[in-house]
This record gives structure tokens, C-alpha cells and sequence, in this order.
């Protein structure tokens, strides 16, 4: 049988959870949003977000699976979170990793992938899984969208801003969200064009306009983005690097309304 | 009351207009600010919210038109981050007040509310 190691950033990393009052939390539907996220991304049936505790792994949300927790030895997740490395298993049958884990054999998963969420200071705070039932590949700029995906700290959606636009209005909820789809989609669209014209004038009112939808609907880290381009248009701006770099943060954004979307119908 | 908003962000309008909806508010949307001036001289408009970078006028260009009109009109403006200097103009220019975004609609109800003739 494999024996876990332990990783010697322990305590720091459980600390950490008692500071974001992560410790003991279990399912929160919240997150689902995000775990259905993480599947639009990875293209993937399920998946799951959870906190790795002391001795178990702690279950805050998972799609296409039903389990609340499970103990940390013999699961294949060990081997991340001792180096906080992403884990790819092509063909779960055929790795020594994924063998013994009883989850794995139990759901029938052939494909495996775990990128954790790491924060400022080096501590990993939560796991996202990702899983198939055949085997197969992710390709690397899905995992890079997927390790900037940090869950845990809010950093990509404050539902409590987005839940004050709204304000307890289902009717208004999808409204606003439709809207927002649009208004995601047309930007990207217009970054592009401003992008390849390199038209500056252009570039900075849509990212201004951009930096306040997105702020607006709760998206930080977009409308962050979209203000750290506005500052530097200028005509001698890398309109190739913003252009990459908005529309990807645009995507993630326009993942997350997409799941929360999804996830609403699913509670109607 | 008949507002006015001004505001190039369907997002950003459209949840004002819902929430001066509810509140029992008649509304007039307008996505720019030549729009804006146009509606301003057609109607008599209680109340103003209006966005300060918008295209073909800005809110301050909004605020000289209105001056211009000789209309006493109370008029909130939405800014950004770093148009501290912007605002200050447009308070120099007849601007009752303003909020920051992203700012919280129930927060801009509460200031319209003083404009609410008792």
C-alpha cells in the first residue's frame, strides 16, 4: 500500500484554513458555480473542489459525483498536495498513482487531473479535480486557465457585489446576467478589432467601459485587468499581449455567469 | 419622479432602471451623451444620473448643456476610480453629487432620495 507524505508546510497551510475560516465547511453550493466552471473549461463530466484537511479531504463542491469527504490515504490526490504540483493522469488503470484509490475505481474514472490553488504566500488552499470517464489528454493553456482559477480567495467573482446589483430579484437575475454575457462577448470582439488596427483611442474607452461592467457585475480580477491596460494605452502600448491577455481573463469571466447561469436553472 | 440616465454600460443602465422601477420612478434612457442633451431639451426632467466618459458628449458636456438651458436640474454623476479632478469639475459646473463605481444601486437610491421632493 502507498503511504502519503506529509507536506512541511502543514501547519501553515491548516492556519491558513483557520484564517479564511475554511476548516470543517463542507458542500457549499457556492462553489458549484465554479466547479461547473471548471469543467466548461476542461471540457470534463465532473468535477470536484475540495480542501485537504488533516487527515481528509474535504468536498466543497463536486458535479457528476456524490461524496462529501474521504480519507486522504490511498487517494491519488496525496501526490499533489505534498508538492503542490499539478497531477495529469492520462489513463488512470495504468498509473501506479490512480490504482489504489478507491474513488477512482469505485465511479469508474479514467482520467484524472488535480490542479491546486496556491496563494501569495505559497500555501495551498484548495484542489480543483478534474475528471473523465475515458481516457484522455488537457491541453496546457486549460490548466493554466485552471491554476488561475483561485477559487478560494474570491479573487474572480465577489458574489456578494453581484448579488447587490441583482438584489434578491430571480426575474432581474437572469436579465442581468444575459446582459452581461452580451456585453462580455461584444467587448471581446471590440478589443479585437481596436487590437489589430491598434487603434489606442479605441482600446482605452473599452477597457475603461469594460473595467466598469466587470467591476459592476463582481468580476475583480477582470475589471483589475481591464484598469492596468487602460493606464498603459498609449501608442506605445504591446496591443498583442493585452489583447491575450483581457480576452482571457474575459473568458474565465464569461465561464463563471455561464455555471452560475446553468447553476440557477438547476435550483429552478 | 422622471429620471434621466445617462450611461454608455447596458449593465450598469439597465440595473438602474430596474431599481427606479421599483421604486415607483418614471425613467428615460439614454446611451450617450448627444442622446442625453436631446432628451434634456425635450423634457423636464426631475433628476439626472449620468455616467462622465461616454461617447460623442461626456457627463461634464451634459452638465455645460444644461447650464446652457438655464434648467435647474439636480445631477448625480457616476465616475471612476481616478477622475477625482473630473469630479471636481463638475461639481464646478452645477454637479449635486456623485458616486464611485462599482458602487452598490442601493447606496444611489438612498442618495436620490434626497432630491425627492417632500
Amino acid at each position: 500500500m502507498l503511504k502519503y507524505s506529509v507536506p512541511d508546510n502543514k501547519i501553515g497551510r491548516l492556519n491558513k484554513f483557520e484564517f479564511f475560516d475554511l476548516l470543517n465547511r463542507g458542500k457549499d453550493p457556492q462553489f458549484d458555480v465554479f466547479a461547473e466552471t471548471a469543467c466548461l473549461i476542461a471540457n470534463c463530466p465532473s468535477s470536484l473542489i475540495a480542501i485537504m484537511e488533516s487527515e481528509t479531504q474535504t468536498i466543497q463542491s463536486c458535479i457528476g459525483l456524490e461524496i462529501d469527504s474521504m480519507d486522504r490515504e490511498n487517494m491519488v490526490c496525496q501526490y499533489s498536495i505534498a508538492n503542490g504540483e499539478v497531477v495529469i493522469i492520462i489513463e488512470t488503470l495504468l498509473d501506479n498513482r490512480s490504482r489504489p484509490d478507491p474513488l477512482i475505481l469505485a465511479a469508474g474514472i479514467r482520467f484524472y487531473a488535480r490542479i491546486p490553488f496556491v496563494d501569495d504566500e505559497s500555501f495551498e488552499l484548495g484542489t480543483v479535480c478534474l475528471n473523465d470517464y475515458k481516457p484522455r489528454a488537457i491541453i496546457e493553456s486549460q490548466i493554466t486557465t485552471l491554476k488561475k482559477f483561485e477559487i478560494l480567495t474570491e479573487k474572480y467573482i465577489n458574489m456578494d457585489m453581484l448579488n447587490e446589483q441583482i438584489g434578491g430579484d430571480g426575474y432581474f437575475k437572469e436579465i442581468f446576467l444575459n446582459l452581461l454575457i452580451n456585453e462580455l462577448n461584444q467587448t471581446k470582439n471590440d478589443i479585437d478589432t481596436a487590437a489589430a488596427i491598434k487603434n489606442t483611442g479605441d482600446a482605452k474607452m473599452i477597457l475603461h467601459k469594460l473595467k466598469e461592467t466587470a467591476g459592476t457585475a463582481g468580476l475583480f480580477s477582470l475589471s483589475e485587468c481591464a484598469l492596468k491596460w487602460e493606464k498603459k494605452a498609449d501608442d506605445n502600448m504591446d496591443f498583442s499581449a493585452m489583447k491575450k491577455e483581457i480576452i482571457e481573463e474575459i473568458t474565465i469571466g464569461l465561464n463563471i455567469i455561464k455555471s452560475l447561469i446553468k447553476y440557477n436553472q438547476k435550483l429552478c | 419622479m422622471l429620471i434621466l440616465i445617462a450611461e454608455d454600460d447596458e449593465l450598469i443602465l439597465k440595473t438602474i432602471e430596474h431599481k427606479l422601477l421599483k421604486e415607483g420612478h418614471e425613467v428615460i434612457l439614454t446611451r450617450n451623451g448627444k442622446e442625453a442633451i436631446e432628451t434634456l431639451q425635450k423634457n423636464n426632467v426631475d433628476l439626472a444620473i449620468t455616467d462622465i466618459m461616454m461617447p460623442f458628449a461626456s457627463g461634464i458636456e451634459i452638465l455645460s448643456a444644461i447650464q446652457s438651458m438655464g434648467k435647474q436640474i439636480p445631477v448625480i454623476m457616476l465616475s471612476s476610480m481616478g477622475q477625482e479632478e473630473v469630479v471636481l469639475n463638475a461639481f464646478d459646473l452645477g454637479a449635486s453629487d456623485f458616486i464611485v463605481k462599482p458602487f452598490s444601486p442601493s447606496e444611489l437610491m438612498l442618495r436620490i432620495k434626497r432630491y425627492i421632493p417632500k
